[in-house]
């Protein structure tokens, strides 16, 4: 590896382009958030950011800034995917963006040791550095002090100390940036070959710069991180606490949202009540009714679910918890034939796929890293959620089993654990067949337990439920419409004599809607369905919510809330008298939620990250289809097994 | 046909557009940039 020449000559009005570098877990993306006042998704654990992300702010001289967020790197060795990423911006070797004017790495002032390795070779690049010195409190806190004038004059580049998390350093390192830029870059003192002769003088020059300018106080034999993790690490305890925390999640996200999912029906019902008496009847009216407050209210009352299950997911990454349950799962891992690192990316699933399959770029090794990107849609996501709810809801009694879990609860924690348990036996078999390697131990460094910021989960809920209601308001209003359309034409010659719940179900019956739903009948009968959830599963491979608008369409529920969908279902028939739905067809209609594969966004992403062009389609293909064939089997298997154990 | 219904079909018609520019729209950004998710914005 060499050095290429320098930055290009800057000019008097172009932005500056600062590159944020420096090691995982270090607060990059803090810092880069506190500079450009962006939100961009932070957690306690390596391996957040896996892409470039940019953001621009005024520098105190007043010129432009263009920060670019590169993933954490240990060295400019890369191995990994997002490593790699980070290199080439460095070098100049990304096509799609200039090489940058000024390098900002961030070290983490409590293992500066470490951290200046990476520094060290910045420095060797031959751009200008700055050096932000981060979590100086927790240095502090753990008795460390910095002779900051001296690491200055040995390293030969500015060094701020910060604190990106309060926003503490940030003035002080916008000015050292505009400086930087006028300096000429830090002296080379190694080759940038990485051989171990350059690699140990390294090290040996980095003990002695720490020596002089850094002062520790003897640490403490046991920190509170240390004595947390005897309990969370521990063989017996720690897997129990993990299901004990996943418990609390999943029945918190079920019963604890329940009011204030109340609240949102009832004012949904009132919208929908006001604005439905001023329309004559007609279609119009029955357009709005049927139509868009039957389909988008239905999936609208899932908000507070999705803001609880984003808050529990934002307060395990902040707490550094995610590193742990990684490590707690490194033996089962590497059972399936996984690294352990591959954890993350399917922990990260469970908010959703596309940034889960992204987070696989921090595997190094191929075969591990396409093994993960196949099974990573098969943790429960977000979108899940209002399918799972609706049909728990609807045929699962809250039976209490230990205090603060009842059933309702412990079925949408099967469900999970279910993908979960899917998860891995698919990374089995696949690491065992098409893609058998050998197993590499994972090296995973645990950060120190950390209070999450209250104000940046609640900005990560808002952003996410604002993302709910923007699809809610669009994707799912369009397909509400599209659906009731089809659900009213063609229009049948109706029979006066007929109650209005038969005129409505033979409408159905005549309607496109209907037509299609009895053509699709015989390939889902095996499972248990009818045409209506046949139509329904169908509509939900545009996105998975809209089973249950389709639901709502379906049934008619209009301005009736999503109760009045719970009754419908509960109370609807088949033509032989038989209820349309119990509680083993709705266990086997979420085995199948859980095993499909409805995402039009994750097979972009897989077609993507598993290689580009005919490859990459090929693994989504694979991808698709035995994801199709696990939900279809599944669903059958639990109904042909439920009923022969006696049950309906 | 009523007016209503002639007003109901052309919200439809609104609706299938919508989401026949939005499917377009996507899949060149998703050649040009990369996927993003709708569900979760990521």
């Amino acid at each position: 590896m060499t050095a290429p020449a320098g930055p290009a000559r800057l000019e008097a009005d172009a932005p500056l382009r600062v590159a944020i570098i420096g090691n995982p877990n270090t607060g990059k993306t803090t810092l880069f958030n506190a500079l450009t006042g962006l939100r961009q998704r932070v957690g306690n654990f390596a391996g957040v950011t896996v892409e470039r992300v940019e953001g621009a702010f005024r520098l105190p001289d007043g010129r432009r800034c263009l920060l670019v967020d590169l993933p954490g790197s240990y060295s400019l060795t890369a191995n990994a995917p997002d490593e790699r990423i980070a290199l080439e911006v460095l070098l100049g070797q990304d096509h799609s963006a200039p090489r940058p004017d000024v390098v900002l790495v961030v070290v983490d002032a409590v293992h500066l040791d470490r951290n200046l390795f990476l520094a060290s070779q910045v420095c060797e690049l031959g751009l200008p550095v700055v050096i932000a010195l981060n979590q100086v409190d927790a240095a502090a806190a753990a008795g460390i002090t910095f002779d900051i004038p001296a690491l200055t004059h040995d390293l030969g580049v500015q060094v701020i100390p910060t604190v990106a998390s309060r926003g503490e350093g940030i003035d002080p390192l916008g000015r050292a940036l505009a400086r930087a830029a006028t300096l000429p870059p830090p002296p080379s003192r190694f080759a940038l070959e990485d051989t171990a002769e350059v690699a140990v003088a390294r090290y040996a020059w980095i003990g002695e710069v720490v020596a002089r300018a850094m002062t520790r106080r003897a640490p403490a034999a046991d920190t509170t991180s240390d004595r947390i993790d005897r309990v969370v690490l521990h063989r017996v305890a720690g897997p129990l606490l993990f299901l004990g925390i996943m418990a609390v999640v999943f029945q918190a996200v079920f019963s604890w949202a329940a009011p204030l999912q109340d609240g949102i029906e009832a004012l949904v019902l009132a919208v929908g009540h006001a604005i439905g008496g001023l329309l004559p009847a007609g279609d119009l009216r029955s357009l709005v009714v049927d139509g868009v407050f039957a389909g988008v209210g239905a999936v609208l009352v899932f908000l507070p679910q999705i803001a609880m299950l984003f808050a529990f997911i934002g307060v395990l990454e902040q707490s550094g918890y995610m590193a742990r349950a990684a490590f707690l799962m490194d033996g089962v891992m590497r059972r399936v034939g996984l690294h352990g690192k591959s954890f993350i990316p399917m922990l990260s699933g469970y908010a959703c796929a596309v940034p889960g399959i992204m987070a696989t770029r921090t595997i190094e090794d191929p075969k591990d890293r396409l093994a993960t990107i196949l099974v990573v849609p098969l943790m429960s996501c977000s979108a899940r959620l209002p399918v799972y709810t609706l049909l728990i809801a609807a045929f699962v009694p809250a039976v209490p089993l230990l205090p603060g879990l009842d059933l309702q609860g412990a079925t949408m924690l099967a469900m999970y654990l279910l993908g979960t348990v899917m998860a891995l036996a698919m990374a089995a078999l696949f690491r065992a067949t098409l893609l058998r390697g050998p197993v590499r131990p994972m090296l995973l460094e645990l950060p120190p337990y950390r209070w999450p910021a209250p104000r940046s989960i609640a900005v990560t809920v808002w952003q996410r439920c604002v993302v709910f209601l923007r699809r809610a308001g669009t994707v799912i209003l369009a397909l509400s419409v599209v659906l009731w359309a089809l659900a009213t034409f063609p229009r049948t010659s109706e029979d006066a004599r007929l109650p209005e719940a038969a005129r409505q179900e033979a409408q159905l019956a005549h309607s496109a809607l209907g037509r299609f739903g009895h053509a699709i009948e015989p390939a889902v009968a095996p499972l248990g369905y009818d045409w209506k959830i046949g139509v329904s599963i169908v509509a939900s491979f545009a996105a998975r919510e809209v089973f249950v608008s389709t639901m709502g369409t379906i049934y008619g529920v209009g301005d009736a809330g999503e109760s009045a969908l719970v009754d419908e279902l509960r109370s609807e028939r088949r033509a032989d008298g038989a209820p349309a739905y119990t509680p083993l067809i709705a266990v086997g209609l979420m085995v199948f939620y859980v095993f499909a594969l409805m995402c039009v966004s994750t097979i972009a992403v897989t077609v993507r990250e598993a290689g580009r062009g005919r490859l990459g389609w090929q693994w989504a293909g694979v991808q698709f289809t035995y994801m199709l064939a696990l939900a279809y089997g599944g669903a059958w298997l639990v109904v042909t097994v439920g009923r022969a154990l006696g049950y309906a | 046909m009523r007016p209503d219904t002639w007003l109901a079909l052309a919200v439809v018609a609104g609706a299938v557009g919508y989401l026949v520019r939005r499917a377009v729209r996507s899949s060149r950004a998703r050649r040009a940039s990369g996927p993003g998710c709708d569900a979760c914005g990521h």
